[in-house]
C-alpha cells in the first residue's frame, strides 16, 4: 500500500523537481496550492508532466496526483495519515500556508531557501517535526511553448540532488539525509552564496537587458563577465571563511555557472529576480554576501553591481514593485539605512553611497545591449 | 472635490520627512526653547527648524500644511491638507530618549489617506504605499488582530490629563498585559499597526500627533475608532486589534470619556 505525501505548493520545486526524488511505487501525491487553475487541471487530468534535462534532451515523467486542493478546500482531518509534507511556497508565504496544517503531527520538510522558515513553521503548527531541506537544483516554473501545448502544467527541471535534515522517516526515493549542522555548513552555505547570489544577479542583469530567461542573460559577454566576477568574489570569501574543501567549492561554482547557461531549462528571469527586497535582506544573498566579503578583506566590486541591479529591478507584477518608488523618494544614505538596514558609515554603506550613481549608469547601459 | 495623486504625494512626503529627519539626527538631546503652558508641552529649536523645512517642502505640492508649530488659519482644518508634527515626543527627544518621531499625514475630507512616520533614533520608517498598504522600512505589513488577554496597550495623555484618564489608564493596565506611556502618540499607533502593541489610545489628542500614524494604521487593517471635536483639530482615538479597541472603548465609556 502506498503512503501519502503532501506537497504544500505546486510551483517550480513542488511540481517540477520533487516528484523526481520520490518513489511513486511507494508513495501517492496530494497537492495543496493557492492557484485554482493548477488545482483544477491536476484534478481533471489526474496529474501533470515534468521534464528533466538530460544532456541535450529531456527525460519525461508523468506524475500521478491523487488529489489537489486549494488551502480553502483542504481538510486536514482527511489527510492526517500523510507521512510528510514538503513545503515549497516561497519564504514569505510559509506562515500563512502552515496555518492550513495546524493540528497535524506529520513531519514538514521545508524546501524554502531560508533556514528561518523552519522556526516559522514550528511556531505555527505547534510541533517540532519541521526539517530544513536543500534541493540543489534549478527548476523553472514553466516550460517551452511546444511542451506547454501538450500540458499547460508542463515544467522543466535539472537533474539535481535533494538534501534533507535528518528526522523524517518512511520516505523512499533519491535523497540524502544529513545532520542539521552538516546540511547547513556543507550544502546550504555554498547554495546561498555560490548559487543564490550569482543566480539572482544573472536575473537582474537579464531584466535590465529585457531577457525572458536566465540563459539569455548569460549569452551576453558583459553580463556573463559580471556574474563570473561575483562568483569569484564569493568563492574567495568562502575559501577564507568556511571549513569546506576548496576543490568542492570550485566544483560547485563551475557547476552553477554551467547551470545558468543551460538552454533547455527556460528559467524565467521574472521568477529568479522576484521579490528583490527579500533578496536584499541584511543577512541574505546580496547584502549579506557583500558584508561577508568586506569582513574577510575581499572587495565586493561585482557584488556591489549585483546589489544595484536588484535595486533597479522593475516588474509591475512583482510584490516588491514599490522598490522603484522608494528609490526615487529616498537618497542613497536613507535607503541604505531604512530599507537595507545598514549602519550609517559602515563600509558597505559608504561604498554604495560613493558608487551608486556610476554603477547605475553602467547597468542602465546594459539595457542598450539587449540581444 | 479635487482628486489627489496619491502616488506622487506619498513620494513627496517620504522624501520631505527623511530630509527633515536629518535635522533631528544632528540635534539629539537638545535644549528646551520654551514651554507652552504645561511642563510636558515643550518646544525646541529643532521642532521649529523641522516645521519650517517640512512646511516648505510639502507646500510645494500645492496643498496647505497644518503644523503643530504654526497657527492654523481660522482655527479650522482645510478639507485637503498635509498635517505635520515636526517631533512627536519632544520631551523624549529633549531628554535624549529614542522614542520620538517626525510625522506627516494627508487628510482628505476627514479621511487619513497617506502617512509617513519616521523614528530616526530607532531606524524605523513607517509609510503608506499610496493609501492601500502599510510599510515598515519598505516591507509591507498588516495588523494581526489578537484577543484582549494578549493585548499590550499604550496610552497618550493630552497636555493636561484628566483624573478620568488616569483611572482609565489603571483599568486598562489591570485588564490587559499592561498599558504603556511612551510619550509619543505617533509611535504608539505605528507600533499598534505593526502588531508590536494591540491597541493605542488617546483623548484630546491634537490632529498633528496622529494624522500620519492613523493613515498607516488604516492601511495596515487596524480597527480604528475616532471621535472628532467640532474644531477638527482635536480628537479622541483608539486603534489596533478589534477586540482590544472595543475593550478600551468600553472602559472609557464607563469612565465617561467616550460617550
Amino acid at each position: 500500500m502506498k503512503t501519502k505525501i503532501l506537497f504544500m505548493g505546486a510551483g517550480a520545486i513542488g511540481r517540477g523537481y520533487l516528484p523526481w526524488t520520490l518513489d511513486e511505487t511507494k508513495h501517492e501525491f496530494v497537492y495543496i496550492d493557492g492557484n485554482q487553475a493548477i488545482v483544477d487541471r491536476m484534478n481533471q487530468h489526474g496529474g501533470f508532466t515534468t521534464y528533466r534535462v538530460n544532456g541535450d534532451e529531456y527525460q519525461v515523467k508523468k506524475v500521478a496526483v491523487k488529489a489537489a486542493y486549494t488551502p480553502a478546500t483542504f481538510k486536514l482531518e482527511e489527510h492526517k495519515d500523510a507521512i510528510a509534507c514538503f513545503f515549497s511556497v516561497g519564504p514569505r508565504n510559509v506562515i500563512k500556508a502552515a496555518q492550513t496544517l495546524v493540528g497535524s503531527s506529520f513531519p514538514l520538510i521545508m524546501c524554502e531557501n531560508e533556514p528561518d522558515t523552519v522556526n516559522d513553521a514550528k511556531r505555527v503548527v505547534g510541533h517540532d517535526k519541521v526539517y530544513f531541506a536543500v534541493p540543489d537544483v534549478i527548476t523553472s516554473n514553466t516550460a517551452p511553448a511546444n511542451l506547454l501545448a501538450d500540458d499547460p502544467l508542463a515544467i522543466t527541471t535539472e537533474n539535481g540532488v535533494q538534501f534533507i535534515e535528518e528526522g523524517p522517516t518512511g520516505l523512499y526515493g533519491d535523497m540524502t539525509f544529513l545532520p542539521r549542522e552538516e546540511l547547513l555548513r556543507i550544502q546550504w552555505t555554498p547554495k546561498l552564496y555560490l548559487h543564490n547570489t550569482p543566480h539572482c544577479i544573472t536575473a537582474y542583469l537579464g531584466a535590465l537587458m529585457g531577457n525572458t530567461y536566465v540563459h539569455e542573460a548569460m549569452q551576453h559577454p558583459k553580463a556573463a563577465q559580471l556574474v563570473e566576477g561575483a562568483m569569484t568574489e564569493m568563492l574567495r570569501a568562502l575559501k577564507l571563511q568556511w571549513d569546506i574543501p576548496h576543490d568542492f567549492l570550485e566544483w560547485y561554482a563551475e557547476k552553477e555557472l554551467s547551470r545558468f547557461r543551460c538552454q533547455l531549462l527556460f528559467d524565467p528571469v521574472a521568477r529568479v529576480a522576484r521579490e528583490p527586497l527579500r533578496k536584499l535582506e541584511l543577512h541574505g544573498r546580496l547584502i549579506g554576501a557583500a558584508q561577508m566579503c568586506l569582513t574577510l578583506g575581499v572587495l565586493p566590486e561585482f557584488l556591489l553591481k549585483g546589489i544595484v541591479g536588484a535595486l533597479l529591478f522593475e516588474d509591475k507584477h512583482d510584490p516588491d514593485h514599490h522598490i522603484g518608488m522608494m528609490r526615487e523618494s529616498m537618497d542613497t544614505a536613507s535607503f541604505n539605512r531604512y530599507v537595507l538596514g545598514l549602519r550609517q558609515g559602515e563600509p558597505l554603506d559608504l561604498m554604495l553611497r560613493e558608487k551608486m550613481a556610476a554603477i547605475t549608469a553602467e547597468l542602465r547601459d546594459f539595457a542598450k545591449e539587449k540581444k | 472635490m479635487t482628486t489627489l495623486d496619491h502616488s506622487a504625494l506619498i513620494k513627496s512626503a517620504v522624501s520631505a520627512v527623511l530630509e527633515a529627519s536629518k535635522l533631528a539626527d544632528a540635534a539629539r538631546a537638545t535644549q528646551v526653547l520654551n514651554t507652552k503652558g504645561n511642563l510636558r508641552d515643550i518646544v525646541t529649536q529643532t521642532d521649529l527648524d523641522i516645521s519650517e523645512m517640512l512646511s516648505k517642502s510639502l507646500g510645494v505640492t500645492g496643498l496647505p500644511v497644518v503644523s503643530e508649530e504654526a497657527d492654523v488659519p481660522g482655527g479650522m482644518t482645510p478639507a485637503q491638507c498635509w498635517v505635520i508634527d515636526p517631533i512627536d515626543g519632544t520631551v523624549n527627544f529633549a531628554h535624549g530618549l529614542p522614542m520620538f518621531a517626525l510625522s506627516a499625514g494627508l487628510l482628505d475630507h476627514g479621511q487619513f489617506e497617506l502617512g509617513v512616520v519616521c523614528a530616526p533614533a530607532l531606524d524605523e520608517l513607517y509609510f503608506t504605499l499610496n493609501s492601500e498598504r502599510a510599510l515598515l522600512n519598505g516591507r509591507p505589513f498588516s495588523h494581526t488582530h489578537r484577543p484582549r488577554e494578549q493585548a499590550l496597550v499604550a496610552a497618550s495623555f493630552s497636555a493636561k490629563g484628566s483624573a478620568a484618564q488616569y483611572e482609565l489608564f489603571e483599568a486598562v493596565n489591570e485588564s490587559t498585559r499592561g498599558c504603556l506611556r511612551s510619550g509619543t502618540a505617533a509611535l504608539n499607533i505605528c507600533w499598534a499597526a505593526a502588531g508590536k502593541l494591540q491597541a493605542a489610545y488617546g483623548f484630546n489628542a491634537k490632529l498633528w500627533d496622529v494624522a500620519g500614524a492613523l493613515a498607516v494604521a488604516r492601511a495596515a487593517g487596524c480597527e480604528i475608532a475616532v471621535r472628532w471635536e467640532p474644531n477638527t483639530l482635536t480628537l479622541d482615538y483608539c486603534v489596533g486589534s478589534a477586540e482590544a479597541v472595543q475593550h478600551v472603548r468600553s472602559l472609557a465609556q464607563s469612565k465617561g470619556l467616550w460617550n
